[in-house]
C-alpha cells in the first residue's frame, strides 16, 4: 500500500507561530531551519569578504615587484583569507546545510539539542567578531592560518593580533564541537522509523562521519593554541626552543588537526555530490555501501597522515615513509568515490541542470587535485614543491572544484527547498562557466610557477625568472572567478523574489526532504511516507518497480488519519530561547576582556555561568521525536533498542568525552614529547614533586567517583534520600581533591613560567582541575535541585551524564598522576 | 546548453594543462625544478616524470569516462533508465587496481628517499637561517660569509642547517629539495652540483614580514676556482684606501655599523646580528638577493633600508649624503 506523499500539504501545524515573532525571533530561534539559514547567510557574507581578500592578493602578485600592498598588509591578507575561508566560510556553510537538511532527510522535527544548536551558531558569530575586530583594535594576524611557532611568540610577533586569532580559534573550535556533537546525536537518535543507518541519505551519512572528524580533530588545535596563549601571556615555554620548548610540538598538534580539517571541509560536499548525481542521472547512487565505507576510511586515514605536511622538517626516515604510505592509501577510497559517481551517471539519463554542471566540473577538475595530492605524498617530490605555488594550486584544486563546486551543486539543488523558489538556471550556468574556466586560468598556471621555483607566501617577486606570464594569467583568472561570484550573489538575491515557484519536489527526487513543502513548516512533516529502502519517495512514486518490497505492518489509511489527529492534538514545542545568544555574547565579552581590559573578564564569566545555570532551569523542548509514519516495519524494533540505549543527554556527554579524550591526549603528548627532550628532569635547582599528599588527593578523587556512581544507582532504584546524601559525599570528596591541589599550587617552589617543568605541571594539572571544577558545579546543580519544592526531581538522565563525565575526569587524573608524579 | 561546449570542456582543460607543462620546461631563466643542475634535483625530476606519467594516465581514464557519460547518456526521453544499484566486480576493479598502483608508487618513493638520504659527503658547511638573511660558515676553512657562497662541482656537500630565530627552510630549486631550519634542531641537506653556474636559493618556510626577500646565491665552480675563493675569503678585510674610504671606515665604526656587522680585521666591527661584510664588495647582490650590488644600490640600501626591504632588522641611521658616499666608498673596497 502506498501513501500519498502530499497529504500534509498545505502546512498547517506551527505555520502561524513560525511566521510571527518579528525579526527578534531570528535571534532567539532554536528551529534548525532558521539556524541553518543564519549559518548559510552569514558564511556567504564572509565568502564575499574572503574572495575580496583573494583578489587583493592576486592584484599584488599580478606583476613583478608590485607595491600595491605593503609586505605586512599582504601577510595579513593571506592569513585572513585562509582563516576566513576555512573557519568562517566553508565549515559554517556546511554546518548550515547540515542543520537545515539533516532533520529533513531523516524525518525528524529538529536537531537533538535545539538550544545548543543556537549556541553553536552564536558562538560562531562571536568568533567571527573576535577575529575581525582585530582590524579595529589591534593589528590583524599576519603569520598564516598555520601560524607556526616560534614566529607567533612575542619575540617575533609582539602585536596582539596573534592573541585575537588564538581566542578566535578557541571560540570557533567550541562552536564546531557543539555543532558536531549535535549532528552526531541527531543522526543516532532521531532517524525516522525504518531508516537504518545504511539507508540514511548520503549527505546525512557524510555529516555523521564528519561530526566524528570534528570531535576528534578540533581539540588538538584547541590545545595547540592554548599552549601558545600560555607561552605568550604566562611565560611558559612550550614552543620556545631557547627555553627548552620545541616548535615541532606546535606542528604535530596543528597538523593532527589540520589534515583531518581538509576532509572536514570536503566530506559533506562529497555528500552533496552523492545526493545530486543520482537525481540528475535518474538512477540510484552506484555502489552505495562502497561509497559509505570509502567515506569512513577517508575520515579514519585522515588522522594517520598529518606529518605529510612536515616532510621537510627532518623527521626520521621510517616515519616519513609511514606517513607517505598512509597518505597514498587515501587515494584508494577517494578513487572509489570518483568511479562510483561516474558509474552512477553511466547508463543513466543525465538532466543538465546547473547542479549537474557543477558535479561534472567537480569530477573533471577534482581528479587533478587528487592526483597532485598523490604526487605531494611522494616524499622526495614534496621536498621540492612543498611551500611553493604547486601546493597552493593543489589544495585550491581540492577545495575549489571539490568543496566549493560540491556546495554550489547543493545550493542550486536545495535553494528551492529553503526558499520555495528556483534559482535562475541561465545565470547559474553562466556562473558555472566563469568558475570553471576561471579556476583553470587561476590555478593551473600556479602549478607551473611552483615547479618553476616560486615559493608561496611571498608578497612580491622579481622579474626575469619566467614567472611573469603565469602570475598574470592567474590574476586574470582570479577576477573571472570573482565575476562568477557576483553573478551568484545576484542570482541568490533576485531569485528570492523573482525565481520560479518550485513546488515541493522540483527535481522529482527521492529523499525525505522533498516529501514536505518548500519551505517546510515549523516541525517539518505532517507525516512521513513508509521507509523501507534508501529511496522512500522512489518507492512511493514507483510502486511498479520499488527498490524494496514493503514489509508487513503498513498502516491503513484510517490508522494514518488517526495518527495525524493525534499529532494535531499535541501541544506545540517551544522554539525560542534567548539563553544561547546571551551565553555566546557573554563568551565574547570574556574574550574581549582578555584582549582589552581584564577587569570585565570575571563579571562576564559569572554572567556566562549564570546563563548556563538558567539554561538548566528552562524547560527543555520536548524530544524531537519523529512524526507519525505510514509504516511500522518489524525491524524498527531493533532500531529502537539501539537508539534507546542512551538517553540523549548521556549520549551528548559521551560524544563530548570522546572529544575530550583527544584534548587530553594532545596535552599529554606535548608533555611527554617535551619531557623526553630535556637533559635533566626536574631541571637543576627545581625540586621533585611531592607524591605523598597528591596520592591522598588521588584517593579522594577516586572515592568521589565511586560515591557518584553509587548515587546514580540509588537514583535508578528510586532511593531519592540516599541519592541526595551520597551525591553530597561525592561532591565533598571531589572538593577535597581540589583543595589539596590548591594547597599544592600555593606551596609549590616553582611557577608556571619555570621552563618546561613548571609549564607542563601547571598546565596539565590546571586543565584537569578546570574539568573537576566543571563536574563539581554540575553535581552541585543537580544536588540543589533535589531540594526544589514541587519541582521535578533530577532525572536519571542528568545524573547519568554528569557521572560518566566524572568517571572520565578520574581516569584522566590517573594518567596525569602516573605521568607527572610517578614517572 | 549546446552539445559542442559540452564536448570541448574536459579536452580544453587537458590541453591547457599539458600545454602549460610543455612551455614551462622551456623556461630558461627560472629556478626550475625541472631543470636540475645537481644529482639530487635530477633524481627528483626523474621521479616527477614517472609520477606525471602514472597520474596522467589516470587523469585520462577519468576524463574519458566522464566525456563518454556526458555525450552518451544525455536525457532523451521521460522514461526512467534501468535502476541498477551497483556491481561488485566493478567495485573490486577500481579498488584492487588503485591499490596496486599505490603500492608501486610507495616502493618508488621509499627507493628515492633512500637514494637521497644522507649520502657520504666530501665537505661540510654550516648554514644558519636568520630573519631575513643567510649566514654560511666553512668550519674547515674557518670563515663565514653571508647570502652568497661557493661550492666545488662534483663534490658532495653536506650543509648543517640551523635557525637563529624562527623557522626557515633551505631550498635551492635546481639543486635539491627543501630542508627546514628549526630552532633547537640541527638538520642537514646534502647536494652534489654537476654543472658550473650561479643558482638561486630561497627560504621555503614563511618566516615573517620579509620572507619574500630571503634568498641566496650559490656559485658552483671547479676545484681550482673554489680554493681560490676560499683563500680570498679567509683574508681579513682590505684596509681602506683613499681619503673618502678612510672617512667611511671611521664612520662605519662611529655610526655603530660594527655593532651588528663583522668586518674581520677592523677593530670594533665584530657584530653578529647582521651579515659579515669582510668581503661584501665581492658579492653580486645586497640584502639577501634583494638588489644588485652596485654603488647606487648600496647607497640606497644604507640610506633607506626600510624603504628597500620594509620591516627588515637594519635600522635607518641618520647619515648625510656625503657620509653615505664615504660608507659606500669604504664598503666598495672590501673585495
Amino acid at each position: 500500500m502506498s501513501v500519498d506523499v502530499n497529504r500534509h500539504d498545505p502546512p498547517s501545524r506551527g505555520a502561524a507561530t513560525y511566521q510571527a515573532g518579528g525579526w527578534t525571533s531570528w535571534l532567539t530561534t532554536t528551529d534548525h531551519k532558521r539556524i541553518g539559514v543564519l549559518y548559510i547567510v552569514t558564511s556567504l557574507g564572509f565568502f564575499l569578504v574572503a574572495i575580496a581578500l583573494a583578489l587583493l592578493m592576486r592584484t599584488q602578485l599580478a606583476v613583478a615587484n608590485n607595491d600595491f600592498l605593503s609586505p605586512q598588509t599582504y601577510n595579513q591578507v593571506f592569513t585572513m583569507h585562509g582563516t576566513t575561508m576555512i573557519f568562517l566560510v566553508v565549515m559554517p556553510l556546511l554546518s548550515g546545510f547540515a542543520n537545515y537538511l539533516i532533520p529533513l532527510q531523516i524525518g525528524a522535527r529538529d536537531m537533538a539539542y535545539p538550544r545548543m544548536n543556537a549556541l553553536s551558531y552564536w558562538v560562531y558569530v562571536a568568533a567571527a567578531l573576535t577575529l575581525y575586530s582585530s582590524f579595529i583594535f589591534s593589528t590583524a594576524v599576519d603569520t598564516g592560518w598555520f601560524s607556526y611557532a616560534p614566529l607567533t611568540l612575542p619575540a617575533y610577533s609582539p602585536h596582539e593580533g596573534i592573541d585575537f586569532w588564538i581566542l578566535f580559534i578557541i571560540l570557533a573550535g567550541m562552536s564546531s564541537i557543539l555543532g558536531a556533537l549535535n549532528v552526531a546525536a541527531t543522526i543516532i537518535k532521531l532517524r525516522a522509523p525504518g531508516m537504518g543507518l545504511w539507508r540514511t541519505p548520503l549527505f546525512t551519512i557524510t555529516n555523521f562521519i564528519n561530526s566524528f572528524l570534528i570531535l576528534a580533530a578540533m581539540p588538538s588545535l584547541t590545545v595547540a593554541v592554548s599552549l601558545l596563549y600560555l607561552d605568550r601571556q604566562f611565560g611558559t615555554s612550550f614552543y620556545a626552543a631557547d627555553l627548552g620548548g620545541d616548535p615541532l610540538v606546535w606542528q604535530h598538534l596543528f597538523w593532527f588537526f589540520g589534515h583531518p580539517e581538509v576532509y572536514i571541509l570536503i566530506l559533506p560536499a562529497f555528500g552533496m555530490i552523492s545526493e545530486v548525481t543520482p537525481v540528475f542521472s535518474r538512477k540510484p547512487i552506484f555502489g552505495r555501501t562502497a561509497l559509505i565505507i570509502a567515506t569512513g576510511l577517508i575520515g579514519f586515514y585522515g588522522f594517520t597522515v598529518w606529518a605529510h605536511h612536515m616532510f621537510a622538517v627532518g623527521l626520521p626516515f621510517w616515519f616519513n615513509a609511514l606517513m607517505a604510505g598512509t597518505s597514498f592509501t587515501i587515494a584508494v577510497p577517494t578513487g572509489i568515490k570518483i568511479f562510483n559517481w561516474l558509474a552512477t551517471m553511466w547508463r543513466g539519463s543525465l538532466v543538465f541542470t546547473t547542479s549537474l554542471h557543477f558535479v561534472l566540473g567537480f569530477i573533471s577538475l577534482f581528479v587533478v587535485g587528487g592526483l597532485t595530492g598523490v604526487t605531494l605524498a611522494t616524499v622526495p617530490f614534496d621536498w621540492q614543491v612543498t611551500d611553493t605555488y604547486y601546493v597552493v594550486a593543489h589544495f585550491h584544486n581540492v577545495l575549489l572544484p571539490g568543496s566549493l563546486f560540491g556546495i554550489m551543486a547543493g545550493i542550486f539543488y536545495w535553494y528551492p527547498k529553503v526558499t520555495g523558489r528556483l534559482l535562475n538556471e541561465r545565470l547559474g550556468k553562466t556562473q558555472f562557466w566563469l568558475f570553471y574556466f576561471g579556476f583553470i586560468a587561476t590555478f593551473f598556471p600556479l602549478y607551473i610557477v611552483g615547479l618553476l621555483g616560486m615559493p608561496r607566501r611571498v608578497y612580491t617577486w622579481d622579474s626575469g625568472q619566467s614567472w611573469d606570464i603565469y602570475n598574470l594569467i592567474s590574476s586574470i583568472g582570479g577576477f573571472v572567478i570573482g565575476l562568477g561570484v557576483l553573478v551568484f550573489a545576484y542570482n541568490i538575491v533576485v531569485s528570492l523574489r523573482k525565481g520560479a515557484r518550485a513546488g515541493n519536489d522540483p527535481w522529482d527526487a527521492w529523499t525525505l526532504e522533498w516529501a514536505t513543502t518548500s519551505p517546510p513548516p515549523h516541525e517539518n512533516f505532517q507525516m512521513l511516507p513508509a521507509i523501507y529502502s534508501a529511496r522512500p519517495l522512489w518507492d512511493l512514486k514507483h510502486p511498479e518497480n520499488p527498490d524494496a518490497v514493503a514489509p508487513e505492518g503498513v498502516l491503513s489509511a484510517a490508522q494514518i488519519d488517526n495518527r495525524i489527529a493525534q499529532l494535531e492534538a499535541e501541544p506545540e514545542r517551544p522554539y525560542l530561547s534567548s539563553i544561547p545568544i546571551l551565553v555566546a555574547m557573554g563568551l565574547l565579552t570574556v574574550v574581549a576582556g582578555m584582549l582589552l581590559t581584564t577587569e570585565i573578564v570575571v563579571i562576564a564569566a559569572v554572567f556566562v555561568l549564570g546563563a548556563l545555570v538558567a539554561w538548566t532551569f528552562q524547560p527543555a523542548p520536548a524530544p524531537a521525536i519523529s512524526p507519525p509514519v505510514g509504516v511500522d516495519p518489524p525491524e524498527f524494533d531493533r532500531e529502537v533498542r539501539l537508539r534507546e540505549r542512551f538517553d540523549s543527554g548521556t549520549l551528548g556527554v559521551l560524544l563530548f568525552v570522546f572529544s575530550e579524550v583527544i584534548f587530553f591526549t594532545s596535552l599529554i603528548y606535548a608533555y611527554v614529547d617535551l619531557r623526553m627532550s630535556q637533559m635533566t628532569w626536574p631541571p637543576e635547582g627545581l625540586p621533585d614533586l611531592e607524591i605523598g599528599l597528591t596520592a591522598v588527593a588521588t584517593l579522594f578523587l577516586i572515592s568521589s567517583g565511586v560515591a557518584a556512581h553509587y548515587a546514580l544507582i540509588s537514583l535508578e532504584h528510586q532511593h531519592k534520600q540516599r541519592f541526595r546524601w551520597v551525591l553530597a559525599l561525592a561532591i565533598v570528596l571531589g572538593a577535597t581533591f581540589l583543595s589539596i591541589q590548591g594547597y599544592e599550587y600555593l606551596t609549590a617552589d616553582f611557577g608556571i613560567s619555570d621552563g618546561v617543568y613548571g609549564g607542563t605541571f601547571f598546565t596539565l594539572t590546571g586543565f584537569h582541575g578546570a574539568h573537576v571544577t566543571a563536574g563539581l558545579l554540575a553535581f552541585l546543580l543537580i544536588w540543589a535541585r533535589t531540594f526544589k519544592k514541587g519541582g521535578r526531581f533530577p532525572t536519571e538522565h542528568a545524573a547519568r551524564g554528569v557521572t560518566y563525565y566524572w568517571h572520565f575526569v578520574d581516569v584522566v587524573w590517573l594518567v596525569i598522576f602516573t605521568l607527572v608524579y610517578l614517572w | 546548453m549546446r552539445l559542442g561546449s559540452r564536448l570541448t570542456r574536459p579536452p580544453v582543460a587537458l590541453g591547457l594543462l599539458l600545454g602549460i607543462l610543455l612551455t614551462a620546461s622551456g623556461c630558461e631563466d627560472a629556478p626550475s625544478i625541472l631543470q636540475p643542475r645537481a644529482n639530487e634535483a635530477a633524481e627528483i625530476r626523474n621521479l616527477a616524470i614517472i609520477l606525471l606519467a602514472i597520474c596522467g594516465a589516470i587523469f585520462l581514464i577519468v576524463q574519458a569516462w566522464l566525456i563518454y557519460n556526458i555525450v552518451r547518456y544525455r536525457r532523451r526521453s521521460a522514461e526512467e533508465p534501468v535502476q541498477d544499484h551497483g556491481d561488485i566486480r566493478m567495485e573490486l576493479t577500481w579498488t584492487v587496481i588503485p591499490i596496486l598502483i599505490v603500492i608501486v608508487i610507495f616502493i618508488l618513493t621509499v627507493n628515492y628517499m633512500d637514494v637521497l638520504t644522507n649520502p657520504p659527503s666530501n665537505m661540510e658547511i654550516d648554514v644558519t637561517g636568520r630573519q631575513w638573511w643567510w649566514e654560511i660558515s666553512y668550519p674547515a676553512a674557518d670563515f663565514s660569509t653571508a647570502n652568497e657562497f661557493y661550492v666545488p662541482i662534483d663534490e658532495t656537500v653536506r650543509a648543517r642547517l640551523e635557525a637563529a630565530d624562527v623557522i626557515h627552510s633551505f631550498w635551492m630549486p635546481q639543486i635539491g629539495g627543501k630542508t627546514d631550519m628549526i630552532p633547537g634542531h640541527t638538520n642537514q641537506s646534502t647536494f652534489t652540483i654537476t654543472q658550473e653556474g650561479e643558482y638561486l636559493g630561497e627560504c621555503g618556510e614563511f618566516c615573517g614580514v620579509q620572507h619574500a626577500h630571503m634568498r641566496f646565491l650559490i656559485f658552483a665552480v671547479d676545484a681550482a676556482a673554489f680554493s681560490q675563493w676560499v683563500e680570498q675569503q679567509q683574508q681579513p678585510a682590505a684596509a681602506a684606501e683613499g681619503e673618502q674610504a678612510q672617512a667611511g671606515e671611521a664612520l662605519f665604526l662611529s655610526a655603530g655599523c660594527g655593532g651588528c656587522h663583522t668586518v674581520r680585521g677592523l677593530e670594533g666591527a665584530a657584530g653578529l646580528a647582521g651579515p659579515d661584510l669582510t668581503h661584501v664588495a665581492g658579492r653580486t647582490s645586497l640584502a639577501a638577493v634583494t638588489l644588485d650590488n652596485t654603488p647606487e644600490n648600496l647607497a640606497r640600501w644604507i640610506d633607506k633600508p626600510q624603504a628597500v626591504k620594509p620591516g627588515n632588522l637594519m635600522p635607518e641611521v641618520a647619515v648625510s649624503v656625503d657620509e653615505i658616499q664615504a660608507l659606500v666608498a669604504y664598503l666598495e673596497g672590501l673585495e
